[in-house]
């Protein structure tokens, strides 16, 4: 079970004076891991203020754990000494692949859906899990093409993933939905198909609605559509940590945490009118 | 097709190296064409990298502007693709590459770009103690010869054969960089940090060389042979650098 940690944001340079110098109201803050890997100054600073606060997550981005390109030792060996140093909450990083011929592409790439793809990331799960000490959330990544080799559906994968690595997963919801456009399946489908048990944090996040093509771009508010989905996933999942990313066109800080208050809201909502799984357990042991 | 073919041939679609044909081979279709999907990644590769490189050399993209600057950044990415982890270093080349690919009527573009690296590095440069003016006190006429001054990891020492500070300072405040007459002449630079504020000065040849030697840490010694110039000056004027890098918080490690 991973811990609840109610309602965050993502820790960005627009906000960093008020991280710094305030007491912004959020329950927890996730910081990009890469941003702090032995470096020092003012990032490093609001990054120690903001622990101090409250709890922070760690989520990396160039983990690479779908690459056949080896891990990187001096990678990890950083995460390693960054997740010593700040105690992260979580510790999370994408299930996908993005380094080749010995270069990062810094994008987050689908893997195909096989068997031999599910063995290789498997085996690099546990090896990452090893090295760090701690169990890691995987993220799924929104895309924009499927593999012509792949055999299993992306729910099946993610789901065998979790069981085989003994990992966690960091639910985006906007990603599912996203996909789910790109590629027409049912996005409840695919969240009635993760286990619930291993589900330890929710993304929600804007897109660009193309009408041929949705967009993963971190900018804007969460649609109308990502919202119902994330009704849903609190129904089935419960009273996970829930994080707003807006990366792009970074709005005012009141306007982010306005946007962590609805998801607050909903989630709120949804328990009110709905046993979830955690707080149908909470009852059952009163 | 093996998991290492498969993602070998999409990284070569993507990032350029291969042209983009014959998709459908590895990429389902549907609403959009195998082509179209891969085409989906060759644009987020190439705009998230170049958006990187605009903002870590901010001033290099105002002297170029955009049009300009994307051929820099296509070329560079392509000769330097990123080798690190982190964003962070992307960057790291591109000094070089404008020194060795100048630009018309900007040959001095190089030495600007090597600032804005030094001065962001200098600005994500690990933490680190500072001694204080106190650790002066160490340095005594029995202990001269022993002691060992570290500077801190934000320090970096620039040799440009042109003065840019002008030039940075008016793009920092918006003016135009054509109204900025440069002077050809060698000068070295020190960047460092104090606290979260990043400054760069200019320095005499004699001092940037102790700085390029305290960086790593250097005996007093080996600080004075450095303003050997000065002859039996040499000393003092050694120990009036280290005053003022102590002064200005550069300096880590004072050790006898």
């Amino acid at each position: 079970m991973f811990p609840s940690l109610g309602h965050g944001v993502g820790l960005r340079n627009r906000h960093s004076s008020a991280f710094l110098e305030e007491q912004p109201r959020v329950d927890f803050v996730e910081a990009i891991a890469e941003n702090f890997m032995g470096l020092g100054g003012r990032p490093r600073a609001v990054l120690e203020k903001t622990r101090r606060d409250r709890p922070v997550v760690l989520h990396g981005v160039s983990l690479g754990i779908g690459s056949v390109e080896p891990l990187d030792p001096a990678y990890l060996t950083q995460w390693k000494a960054l997740i010593d140093e700040v105690q992260p909450a979580l510790i999370s990083d994408h299930l996908c692949w993005g380094r080749a011929h010995g270069h990062y592409s810094h994008d987050l790439w689908p893997v195909p859906y096989t068997e031999e793809c599910l063995a290789h990331v498997v085996e690099r799960v546990s090896r990452v899990q090893d090295v760090l000490g701690r169990r890691i959330l995987l993220e799924n990544v929104s895309s924009y093409l499927e593999f012509r080799a792949s055999d299993l559906t992306e729910w099946d994968f993610v789901a065998e993933v979790a069981k085989r690595a003994d990992c966690g997963l960091l639910l985006d919801v906007n990603n599912v939905y996203v996909s789910s456009r790109n590629h027409g399946f049912d996005p409840k489908t695919y969240l009635d198909a993760i286990p619930a048990d291993r589900v330890g944090q929710f993304h929600l996040a804007g897109h660009q609605d193309r009408g041929h093509l949705v967009i993963d771009t971190h900018e804007g508010h969460v649609s109308d559509a990502v919202w119902e989905l994330y009704r849903h996933a609190v129904r089935r999942f419960g009273d996970v940590s829930c994080l707003i990313e807006w990366d792009e066109g970074v709005p005012e800080l009141p306007v982010l945490l306005a946007e962590s208050q609805k998801a607050r809201s909903v989630a709120a909502e949804v328990s009110a009118v709905t046993p979830t799984r955690r707080n149908s357990a909470l009852e059952a042991t009163r | 097709m093996s998991l290492a073919e498969q993602q070998s041939q999409l990284w070569e679609w993507v990032v350029g190296t291969a042209p983009v044909r014959d998709t459908a081979v590895l990429i389902k279709a549907g609403a959009l064409s195998p082509d179209e999907r891969v085409n989906v990644y060759a644009e987020m590769y190439w705009l998230r990298l170049r958006d990187v490189l605009r903002d870590e050399f901010a001033q290099v993209h105002a002297v170029l502007g955009d049009e300009n600057f994307d051929v820099l950044a296509a070329k560079y990415v392509k000769a330097h693709p990123s080798t690190h982890f982190s964003l962070n270093w992307l960057g790291q080349h591109l000094p070089a590459f404008l020194k060795a690919h100048p630009v018309d009527g900007a040959p001095w573009l190089w030495a600007l770009a090597e600032l804005e690296w030094a001065r962001s590095q200098s600005f994500i440069a690990a933490d680190s103690a500072v001694a204080p003016p106190e650790a002066l006190g160490l340095v005594t006429p029995e202990t001269a010869d022993s002691v060992r001054f570290t500077l801190t990891p934000s320090v970096r020492v620039l040799r440009h054969d042109v003065d840019v500070r002008p030039l940075f300072r008016a793009i920092a405040d918006g003016q135009s960089w054509r109204d900025v007459p440069l002077v050809a002449a060698p000068t070295a630079l020190v960047v460092f940090r104090q606290g979260f504020t990043v400054f760069h000065d200019a320095v005499s040849d004699a001092e940037a060389t102790a700085l390029e030697l305290g960086v790593n840490g250097a005996m007093l010694p080996e600080l004075c042979e450095a303003f050997s110039e000065f002859g039996d000056d040499a000393a003092p004027r050694a120990f009036q650098a280290i005053a003022s890098w102590v002064n200005e918080g550069m300096v880590a490690r004072v050790e006898v």
